[in-house]
């Protein structure tokens, strides 16, 4: 390994309005070498890698190129200096062929240049040959699966002249199969001299590809160690450190004897089922996990489960049917699934009470008003015009606005995907402590995240969901050392 | 980029005032308009008689047709959905009317509504049952419904000779106020009740604001939009017994050239093209904006080549003043 490192960042910090995310960022990488970044969510870890990319600009400390300064413009800046950048929402065009989209962004060149389809296809062909990533340049890129897109974004991200390529969360929505073909490339990659930053939240990825480990907690770099020096055991020990303790008693009584609020019951009773009682609050993770949440609440078909509601077998085949049941879904995608950003807060709120609210057809706007400005206060938001349009509000309280409406309902049974994701500390623990509340009233929560240290400090018990299938129950008191370790499998060691 | 991340991590409560101001001035640019023509007209119009009592009511009565027309389609477009084919069902409905009147005038009325309705249906479940674009469905359907309305009419005009249904539904007047003029009042006064106060008002913003999230809020999307197509055929329907009224006879081509002039009115009015957005006072103050220029037009002697070279720069001037950029403004 050379001495110089090909990517430094010196004292990197970086803040939106009053959340300093970034305080003073030292970070290395060598050339061949795979880092992996972990943290847990809001560690900085994205808003680094944007630095990186030339996307944002730091607001102190620099960044150094093979030992000299780097100011970017731009994106197209960082790009022209040799770093790429895969993000983990992919940004295909699905009707596209895969050498189409490889040279999406050179088309920019001249709009009146002829594209001359025949030279594209041999390019992308002795590209894909290059990195050895087995792809077809003439496919269609929508018949193409999950994983396969993944490598072609980074053969897009690898079609001009790269030495350094940030990878995030690569992993994240692959099987198994389509994961050993990652591992593949990346190690070929390496191999072949490239520096990769792989960002990460499964341990297997680090023990399986990465030589340097570095953990950003709160803005910092807490750690940076050599992979081969380290064990699973003790990256795990790194990272259970910065669990927030939790603020509340970890045991509260429930009551048993009732039936349980929410079940999930497999057809094949080898499997464990699922059980939600008053007063629980009980965490899903793993990459089945979000769409489990949108099946229950009747988005989708729930194959291999049975749903029964306080004891009695239900089918629920529409949102509006699992409202009328008591359940409410907080969607993580706020602003896809979210909001309707046109309305007015109060009406994104009342969303899902008009038909409720409707006197002889009319809606009761008095009675509308006051619920409104009661889950405002309950919300922490009393000082926010429920008229205006929600548009205008921060992403932590739009956040908060789908809370209410959740509540709105006066349901027994909320269902939250990632929630917190987006929102800095103080409004993460504002919600825990709603969450909390909630659950104490003798309701049930139930949580997909993959933000595990939240799991492990929020939920009674804890699930894995790969699939459509559901894992065995994690109680939380077992630790939550242990908790994290069954929730990430167990690494394979070097 | 990722821009979506940006939107997240940056708290921007800040302008929050202002922009909304912004918007809300622009929105009250419809009556400014509005106002602007009629006293630009007023003025340059005087000597040809543009204030004379026969001349208004003129204009009330055009600008009747086009807003009754105007409020099915601010649902529509509200829902984020479009409707080609309601100029179709407007000749159906008339021509169905005059044809059936000598049955009676209930059967006449009943007949023509129930067309409508069908011609709603039709559209509504290929939209929300089959998922086909709506305007795929409606540019399908409004060839099948002209189609039918040539045949069903021999492509004659069918004559309206029935003086109590004349009356009621268009040429009468009560007083000095024309019928067609009180039709409109409680067809838009239905309809803004209707889009603000109710639970379909919010759920019809909801699902063409965005399709998703009123779905996560319990919205039946499909159902909305299906009532979204029913509403305006039947709108569509009673324009087509009032255009029957009111011309004494039906063609199968009335309501060829309302498409244009009532989604022209809509969006002139606030309404987003696109969804999420609508207001019923709006559409009718674009619909008498929009007979207000055709009347102008025509009185001051142009013909018609001019007219429609002048309409096309007043109406491109009166959207751009209006509604701005029509795409939702993103952050």
């Amino acid at each position: 390994m050379s001495a110089q490192p090909i990517l430094k960042a010196h004292d990197v910090c970086k803040q939106f309005g009053d959340n300093q995310v970034l305080r003073g960022v030292h970070f290395e990488l060598h050339r061949g070498q795979v880092q992996a970044v972990l943290g847990s969510n809001g560690a900085g870890k994205s808003v680094l890698m944007e630095i990186f990319s030339g996307i944002l600009a730091p607001d102190c400390g620099e960044i150094l190129l093979d030992g000299v300064p780097q100011v970017f413009a731009d994106a197209g800046a960082a790009r022209r200096a040799g770093i790429a950048m895969v993000h983990q929402e992919l940004s295909l065009i699905p009707t596209m062929t895969v050498a189409e989209n490889i040279f999406l962004t050179r088309w920019n060149d001249g709009w009146v240049r002829f594209v001359d389809e025949a030279a594209m296809m041999r390019a992308a062909n002795v590209l894909l040959a290059r990195y050895r990533i087995a792809l077809n340049p003439w496919q269609t890129v929508g018949e193409l699966t999950h994983g396969q897109q993944q490598l072609l974004e980074i053969a897009k991200a690898l079609s001009g002249k790269v030495r350094i390529l940030i990878l995030d969360e690569p992993s994240a929505n692959l099987c198994a199969a389509e994961v050993e073909l990652l591992y593949q490339t990346v190690r070929r990659l390496s191999a072949q001299g490239l520096a990769i930053i792989y960002i990460t939240h499964r341990l297997r990825d680090v023990f399986e590809v990465c030589d340097a480990l570095s953990i950003l907690r709160e803005g910092r770099i807490a750690h940076t160690l050599p992979v081969a020096a380290t064990s699973a055991q003790a990256v795990l020990t790194l990272l259970a450190v910065q669990l927030p303790a939790p603020a509340w008693p970890a045991a509260r009584p429930i009551a048993s004897a009732a039936p349980p609020l929410l079940q999930l019951c497999p057809s094949n009773p080898q499997q464990p089922a699922l059980t939600l009682r008053a007063g629980e609050i009980v965490g899903l993770s793993g990459s089945g996990a979000s769409p489990m949440l949108e099946a229950i609440f009747g988005l989708q078909a729930l194959p291999g489960y049975t749903l029964a509601l306080a004891g009695r077998a239900v089918q629920i085949r529409h949102p509006a049917e699992a409202i009328a049941h008591g359940l409410h879904l907080v969607p993580g995608d706020r602003r896809r699934a979210g909001l309707v950003l046109d309305l007015s807060v109060s009406e994104n709120i009342l969303l899902s009470l008009f038909e409720r609210l409707s006197t002889a057809l009319l809606i009761d706007d008095a009675r509308g008003q006051q619920i409104v400005a009661g889950l405002l206060r309950r919300l922490g938001l009393k000082t926010e015009d429920p008229a205006q349009e929600v548009r205008l509000l921060s992403g932590g309280h739009q956040q908060k606005v789908l809370m209410a409406r959740a509540l709105s309902t006066d349901g027994r049974i909320l269902l939250l995907d990632e929630p917190g994701s987006g929102m800095d500390v103080q409004a993460q623990s504002m919600l825990w402590q709603i969450v909390r509340s909630y659950a104490a009233q003798g309701n049930a929560v139930l949580i997909a995240s993959s933000d595990y240290g939240m799991l492990a400090a929020l939920c009674d018990t804890c699930h894995q969901v790969v699939g459509a299938d559901i894992g065995p129950p994690l109680a939380a008191a077992a630790g939550q050392q242990a908790l994290l370790e069954a929730l990430h499998g167990t690494p394979c060691q070097p | 980029m990722d821009i979506p991340m940006q939107t997240t991590t940056a708290p921007s409560t800040a302008p929050a005032t202002p922009q909304g101001r912004a918007r809300d001035w622009r929105s009250m640019l419809i009556y400014v308009v509005f106002v602007g023509l009629f006293l630009l007209f007023a003025v340059t119009l005087h000597e040809r008689g543009f204030l004379s009592e026969h001349n208004l009511m003129n204009i009330a009565r055009q600008s009747a047709m086009i807003a009754i027309m105007a409020v099915g389609m601010t649902f529509v477009l509200s829902a984020a959905e479009i409707d080609l084919s309601f100029g179709a069902v407007v000749a159906l409905s008339a021509v169905t009317a005059a044809l059936l009147l000598p049955h009676g005038m209930l059967v006449a009325v009943a007949g023509a509504l129930a067309a409508g309705a069908l011609c709603g249906l039709v559209n509504g479940a290929l939209v929300s049952r089959i998922g086909i674009p709506s305007f795929l469905v409606t540019l399908g359907t409004a060839g099948i419904i002209t189609g039918i309305t040539r045949w069903l009419s021999a492509l004659q005009s069918v004559p309206v000779d029935h003086e109590v249904f004349a009356f009621i539904f268009g040429s009468g007047d009560i007083g000095p106020v024309p019928v067609l003029f009180l039709w409109m009042m409680m067809v838009v006064a239905l309809g803004h009740v209707v889009l603000r106060n109710t639970a379909f008002g919010k759920a019809v913003l909801a699902s063409g604001g965005n399709k998703l999230a009123a779905t996560y809020a319990g919205i039946k999307v499909g159902r909305v939009k299906m009532w979204v197509l029913l509403v305006n055929a039947l709108l569509a329907a009673l324009a087509g017994i009032l255009y029957a009224g009111r011309l004494h006879s039906a063609r199968y081509t009335l309501g060829e050239n309302d498409l244009m002039m009532v989604l022209t009115a809509v969006i002139i009015g606030g309404t987003h093209l696109f969804g999420g957005k609508g207001s019923v006072v709006g559409s009718l103050v674009g619909a008498l904006i929009m007979a207000m220029v055709n009347n102008g037009l025509i009185l001051m002697g142009l013909d018609i080549d001019q007219q429609l070279i002048l309409r096309g720069v007043i109406i491109i001037c009166a959207v751009t003043l209006t509604s701005g950029r029509l795409r939702r403004p993103r952050r």
